[in-house]
């Protein structure tokens, strides 16, 4: 079942629901998010993004997820 | 051997280790292809393992490092990044660092021809 961008962009918000989020992408399966929150600080880019594919709760997952490409940029606020 | 340890021992016993879809030489998806891109152009020399080839380690690896999707890096048994975090490593250099530090041998110039390109 393909996913859109807004559908991401709810998953994201429950678990950062303080994060600037931007999510871009229209064909169903390929995306670029970019997750900008407060709780990233201090944590380096694997535990970053760690936390970004938590919150999408196994849409990644391989040929049953329904998202098969996600471009990621996180980072903490300046 | 399971494969948990068969993945342990791979990235233990080899410097540089990317699971890839598809070869070095003959990526099978744009995100593979980009890291193998890079680090054949670093000059890099790294071992590619093919995860399509074999399923057990397709799923194991991901159980592996916690990280839910390929291409995944590895450098001295430590899981680096995926994709987007080895793109930014790249250009910001510190994956210069990181190879410097872990005496893994690669083409400064190489690098340097990268970073200028997307500047």
């Amino acid at each position: 079942m393909p996913i859109t961008a807004h559908e991401i962009e709810t998953l994201l918000r429950e678990s950062f629901p303080d994060a600037k989020i931007n999510v871009q992408g229209d064909d169903g399966s390929h995306f670029a998010a970019e997750v900008i929150d407060p709780s990233f600080k201090g944590k380096n880019r694997v535990q970053q993004q760690r936390a970004v594919y938590a919150a999408l709760k196994g849409k990644m997952d391989g040929s049953n997820g329904e998202l098969h490409a996600l471009a990621l940029t996180t980072k903490a606020p300046e | 051997m399971t494969a948990q340890d068969r993945i342990k021992e791979t990235v233990t016993t080899n410097d540089v280790v990317l699971f890839m879809k598809g070869t070095k030489s003959m990526p099978q998806c744009g995100f593979s292809s980009r890291v193998a891109g890079v680090l054949n152009f670093m000059g890099v020399d790294f071992n590619d393992v093919n995860v399509l080839a074999d399923d057990d380690i397709r799923q194991g690896i991901k159980d592996y490092s916690d990280w839910p999707t390929i291409p995944q890096l590895y450098v001295k048994g430590e899981f680096v990044g995926g994709c987007d975090i080895i793109t930014e490593m790249t250009l910001s250099g510190e994956l210069d660092t990181l190879f410097s530090e872990n005496g893994v041998k690669f083409d400064q110039d190489a690098a340097d021809k990268i970073r200028e390109a997307n500047a």
